[in-house]
């Protein structure tokens, strides 16, 4: 043990690898931080060019980008209420009122820390558990990874307290537009109208950068012509980072989640965070301020996602089983070099996996440091006159969905999207249950099909343990969403959002 | 004077566009793969792209288009829709020139492409757990008589498994229910999800020692899993290996498409592809444009066959 952790340290002070650790990860944080440019576009970019580097050298360059691009994304969720990444879709909710408030040091200093502590305890996770956590991913069948789907977007719609409706309809959208274009089991065309530009279906960052910025860029062109109203900044860079021990629990808690559904191939960050969320949430004691700049909000969505990549390199590194299409580049650079992932790989190159931890580790470390000493000149772009901050994010965002499959009526889409998005955003409706909805429902209708294939009478669906456990947490989700909707409004329907009471 | 202008502008036009051909390529070129990244026509394709750009100078960018389920289709419907100028090239697998007529999506009826060259054969096989109670094509099919089996494959008109349901229809294998996957992959067995499954040996390759390969759909045995028969060796007139090759537009010029082909054969004789054929099992060679008709006419005949079984 002792002599692999020597050759692996070896293996890691290589400059070659030093190199791609840092371009990989500083690469990662810009990657993640311009809209629309997310780590599989970059990620596919490098792919063939790791073919031809020392196989530690393509996955140290892959996996910083893979880790730190959401460290990036939560950058202009808070600051301008635009996700890098679809996975910070969620961050918009509170880091960007607090941006509002004048906390944005506060803010994204906290969301540096809390993806800090996710990202850490994803890759410990990973490091002392990945045998014992590989034994789960077997344990996750069609069934199961359905009903951890279908929890998600019940969680994304009782997290909304007082718009659950609107909510509900919005991710019913989601899933709606997840089954344009060609259907997955007949190749029948569904909601194409014999367009072609519809055939292929609607992409998910389209909607995404159509939905957030291309809208938030028209929220700032159609305000007045000044600088936005500043409010000084408060709160000491320190505060931030050392603020995330006062959220330890949600911190610790969101990142148990997002280790969990890291391991299960093919759920993903989205479940993780709303199980993170509504966890804080439920369990705050200022549940009302979610949504509306809590700090606990914050720290649920960053520490979960921030998990994710750690905790999902477990089943391809113990098991060979990607899950999704980045781990699954990833196993393509691992094959290119003559390296298979799975037990074997424990066996007999253990001095190499190591390496890969510790890279995984300083990979984290070096994209906080240079967040921590870039934060003072990001900082500078809430002063940034609106027009001028509008046009930037929209040239962004088109200039991200055009390089995404070189269409113009992709372009089009996220237009047509953008101008949705302004008008949830000036009723003050959510937009992030959309995206969920996409996300969520191309994984539900899947693995519905295939697990309908076991199942003769419903109750076959939770014949399992696991998919027993899940219907049991589905039932207590819903329970406790009535429940509590009787207890806020006496007398009256829980069914009747007053979103008249959220502040805008 | 304004129509001088115009007159000017058109034939401007005119000689940019003559440039344009003579030129091939002068500006950045597609490859268009209609699965994820990562497979074996992802990998292959992009060394095509890398050598490509060396060779011309122009940047070649692998454009990654998945269908889901829906297969390599929306992605060739995209191929069929862009200029036959040689910037758009689909790397196809096979399905898309022998079924993608004759599924009712217009924009691939009658067959908008001609192959450039085959380059690669999958290692496909019909694989089952380790521990499941039958070895063989034949034991599968005495134990479908009074067992559910249920067959995951990556869609019900893909060629795979095509062959997969004629060799169940001659050998009289009683599969229960069959599922569309997006990915067959250790986890598909050890989770359950199916007992049989009609996947690429490469998704598999982590746990080889828990699954078993009941028969490879290739034309010769696969070396990494050699105990397994051919699909010749168990059915003789299905024999059909899934192949990928490069296609363009019928429209496309012939010095375009030489142009193309130069690289892409020296590419696929390359010591970097041939070493992920030995890693993956897979085979990869290049077969010219007329040797891929040839192949294209054997494999509709087996096609044709293979109709008349499942009708």
């Amino acid at each position: 043990m002792m002599q692999d952790f020597i050759s692996a340290l070896g293996m890691i002070s290589e400059w070659q690898v030093l190199l791609a650790l840092f371009v990989g990860s500083v690469g990662g944080v810009i990657i993640g931080a311009i809209p629309g440019i997310g780590p599989p576009v970059a990620i596919a970019i490098i792919l063939p060019v790791t073919f031809s580097m020392d196989p530690l050298v393509g996955l140290t360059a892959m996996l910083g980008i893979y880790g730190s691009a959401m460290y990036g994304g939560a950058l202009p969720a808070v600051l301008i209420n635009t996700p890098g990444t679809a996975v910070n879709a969620l961050t918009t909710y509170d880091g960007y009122p607090m941006t509002k408030r004048g906390e944005a040091r506060r803010a994204v200093t906290l969301a540096y820390s809390a993806s800090f502590v996710g990202g850490c305890l994803g890759i410990v996770a990973l490091i002392f558990l990945a045998p014992v956590l590989a034994a789960i991913a077997p344990m996750f069948g069609a069934r199961e990874i359905f009903l951890t789907a279908f929890l998600g977007i019940l969680l994304v719609i009782v997290v909304h307290r007082r718009q659950v409706l609107a909510a509900g309809m919005l991710a019913g959208f989601g899933i709606f537009l997840s089954t344009i274009g060609l259907d997955r089991a007949t190749y029948s065309k569904r909601f194409t109208f014999d367009q072609s530009w519809l055939a292929s279906g609607v992409d998910l960052i389209v909607v995404v950068l159509g939905l957030f910025a291309v809208s938030q860029a028209f929220l700032l062109l159609t305000q007045p012509n000044d600088s936005p109203k500043v409010t000084p900044l408060t709160g000491r860079m320190w505060s931030g980072l050392t603020g995330i021990f006062r959220h330890k629990r949600v911190a610790a808690v969101g990142s148990g989640f997002g280790v969990i559904m890291g391991i299960i191939p093919g759920a993903g960050e989205f479940t993780a965070q709303f199980l993170s969320y509504s966890y804080a949430q439920k369990t705050s004691k200022t549940p009302e301020q979610f949504g509306d700049g809590s700090p606990e909000g914050l720290v649920a969505s960053e520490a979960a996602n921030n998990a994710v990549p750690g905790a999902a390199l477990v089943p391809l590194l113990a098991l060979g089983i990607p899950g999704e299409a980045l781990t699954a580049m990833m196993l393509s650079v691992f094959y290119v070099h003559g390296v298979v992932p799975g037990p074997k790989l424990f066996e007999n190159n253990m001095d190499f996996v190591l390496a890969l931890y510790l890279a995984l580790l300083i990979m984290n470390v070096l994209v906080v440091v240079f967040l921590i000493f870039s934060t003072n000149s990001l900082l500078r772009i809430i002063r940034v006159p609106t027009r001028f901050l509008g046009l930037a994010i929209l040239m962004l965002s088109f200039v991200g969905v055009y390089s995404l499959r070189n269409s113009v009526s992709d372009c089009i889409i996220a237009a047509g999207f953008g101008v949705f998005g302004l008008i949830l955003r000036r009723l003050d409706l959510p937009i992030v249950p959309i995206i969920l909805g996409m996300v969520l429902g191309g994984i539900m209708e899947p693995k519905l099909r295939v697990a309908m294939t076991r199942i003769d009478t419903p109750l076959d669906m939770f014949d399992r343990p696991v998919s027993a456990i899940l219907v049991v947490l589905i039932c207590a989700v819903l329970a406790a969403t009535v429940w509590s909707a009787f207890k806020r409004t006496p007398g009256g329907s829980p069914l009747n959002p007053q979103s008249s009471e959220k502040p805008t | 004077m304004k129509l001088k202008s115009l007159a000017m502008a058109v034939s401007a036009a005119a000689i940019s566009a003559t440039a344009a051909v003579a030129e091939y390529p002068d500006s950045p070129v597609n490859f268009v793969v209609p699965f994820p990244p990562g497979d074996l026509e992802d990998i292959l394709t992009r060394m095509i792209a890398e050598d490509f750009s060396a060779a011309y100078g122009v940047p070649a960018a692998v454009i990654n288009k998945p269908g889901g389920g829906g297969g390599p289709f929306p992605g060739a419907i995209d191929v069929a829709n862009a200029l036959p100028d040689g910037y758009t090239v689909g790397s196809f697998v096979m399905d898309v020139p022998l079924v993608g007529p004759q599924i009712g999506i217009p924009e691939l009826n009658p067959n908008p492409f001609e192959p450039l060259g085959i380059f690669v054969t999958y290692p496909f096989v019909i694989a089952a757990a380790k521990d499941a109670p039958y070895s063989s094509i034949d034991e599968l099919a005495a134990y479908s008589q009074d067992n559910k089996v249920v067959l995951a494959h990556f869609g019900p008109e893909l060629t795979p498994t095509q062959v997969t349901f004629a060799m169940a229809a001659q050998k009289n294998i009683n599969f229960s229910a069959d599922a569309a996957l997006d990915l067959i992959d250790c986890n598909t067995f050890a989770s359950g999800d199916a007992d049989v499954g009609n996947t690429t040996l490469a998704l598999v390759l982590p746990c080889l020692d828990d699954i078993k390969v009941l028969v490879s759909l290739t034309e010769d045995r696969i070396p990494l899993v050699d105990y397994a028969p051919a699909v010749g060796d168990v059915t003789p007139d299905l024999e059909l290996a899934l192949w990928n090759g490069l296609f363009v537009h019928k429209d496309t010029p012939a010095d375009v498409r030489a142009k193309i082909v130069a690289v892409a054969e020296k590419t696929m004789a390359s010591q970097r592809a041939q070493d992920v054929a030995a890693q993956t099992g897979a085979f990869v060679y290049w077969k010219d444009a007329e040797a891929s008709n040839a192949q294209i006419e054997a494999d509709l005949e087996v096609m044709g066959r293979i109709g008349e079984i499942l009708q």
